[in-house]
């Protein structure tokens, strides 16, 4: 009987640890990939999609009464990702992650090189070439960052001041001209 | 008690302790994870590729992305000073010096407010170096945050430019504010 009871409460236990790791290691990382397929759905991937109120991208704004919110999710199957910054005079700042929620890299408005530049997005071991065509294509290879990603699916969030309607009219005017697309090998 | 029986209690009790202990261990109230600095705590890791499952749980399964502590250090708190939950019933008074950060702000969020209450440092006035903002649910002279009628309040600091009120925290300079109890109703 007492043999008994230890087995089932070993095996109670192991259920639980089984059940516990399988939740914490896979439930939250398939969550982010199902909000970003459903913003992907509403804008297409790598494009860039303004968090408005009421649309999927709005979801991901942590404090929207002080920040404004954009993100891209993106898929380098078909070549390096570019998208042409416009960063506006206050606080902004602009982070890649991999497709677990993972940083990558992070950028804000007084590290950035210029108010307007380009940042490339590439899988590890790019061909150096493809990347240095296609800066060179748009004129901006001296106005560039590339960033080795180590992965093809993630998402960049960029997120922008707007405490008060000034800020946060010129973080819409900012990332209104900010774009964020493929660049074909 | 047939086998089968007391295999699928066993399998059905294992799986709501595995994953009720996970979401607890990844919830904010557990704060397990959390770093405490005095009465405030944050998430010292959020969004670093190092960070454990459980801080990236705690924010993915809300279907954010954690932002990088580089940028935004985040603290939060529910109790004054004396441990007692922040009540609407009473008024408190939050104190602290000017924060050095580039950009900060004080937030007063409710599970029954839409949008938080908020202040940044373009908002508030400070008399000698001193910042003292009162939280009540009625209005107050002087830099004020409403407590909504009900829900659970909870005040929230955001730094920005983390890497430098980090370095300056190591010093033991983070100047985090006090939140003295006032009166109650």
């Amino acid at each position: 009987m007492n043999s008994s009871r230890t087995f089932w409460g070993i095996f109670t236990l192991l259920v639980a640890v089984a059940a516990h790791l399988s939740y914490i290691l896979f439930v939250p990382s398939s969550q982010l990939k199902a909000k970003m397929s459903e913003i992907a759905e509403a804008n297409g991937i790598n494009t860039l999609a303004i968090g408005t109120p009421g649309s999927p991208a709005h979801s991901l704004a942590e404090y929207p009464s002080e920040l404004v919110y954009a993100v891209c999710p993106f898929d380098l199957t078909s070549g390096p990702l570019r998208i042409r910054a416009t960063v506006p005079e206050q606080y902004w700042s602009l982070e890649v992650y991999n497709a677990r929620g993972g940083t990558i890299y992070t950028l804000n408005d007084q590290q950035a090189p210029r108010r307007q530049f380009s940042l490339y997005l590439s899988e590890d071991d790019p061909e150096p070439q493809a990347i240095v065509n296609a800066a060179n294509s748009l004129g901006s290879s001296a106005n560039s960052i590339t960033v080795l990603t180590g992965t093809q699916t993630g998402v960049v969030e960029i997120r922008s001041a707007a405490a008060s309607p000034l800020e946060a009219a010129r973080s819409m005017e900012a990332l209104g001209s900010t774009s964020c697309e493929v660049v074909k090998n | 008690m047939p086998p089968s029986v007391r295999f699928a209690i066993s399998v059905l009790v294992g799986v709501i302790i595995g994953i009720g202990s996970a979401r607890y261990m990844s919830s904010e109230s557990s704060g397990i994870f959390a770093n405490s600095y005095g009465k405030w705590q944050n998430w010292p890791v959020a969004g670093d590729t190092s960070s454990n499952p459980y801080t990236l749980a705690r924010f993915l399964t809300e279907t954010k992305l954690p932002e990088h502590f580089s940028e935004v250090l985040t603290f939060y708190r529910r109790d004054d000073d004396q441990d007692d939950r922040l009540s609407e019933d009473c008024n408190y008074l939050l104190s602290m010096p000017v924060p050095t950060a580039r950009r900060w702000s004080v937030a007063l969020e409710t599970l029954s407010a839409q949008t938080p209450q908020l202040v940044t440092q373009d908002d508030v006035i400070s008399v000698g170096g001193v910042v003292e903002i009162q939280l009540s649910n009625t209005p107050q002279p002087g830099n004020w945050l409403q407590i909504p009628d009900a829900g659970n309040p909870k005040v929230i600091l955001r730094l920005y430019d983390g890497e430098t009120i980090t370095a300056q925290g190591r010093n033991g300079q983070l100047g985090l504010p006090s939140i003295t109890r006032l009166a109650c109703s």
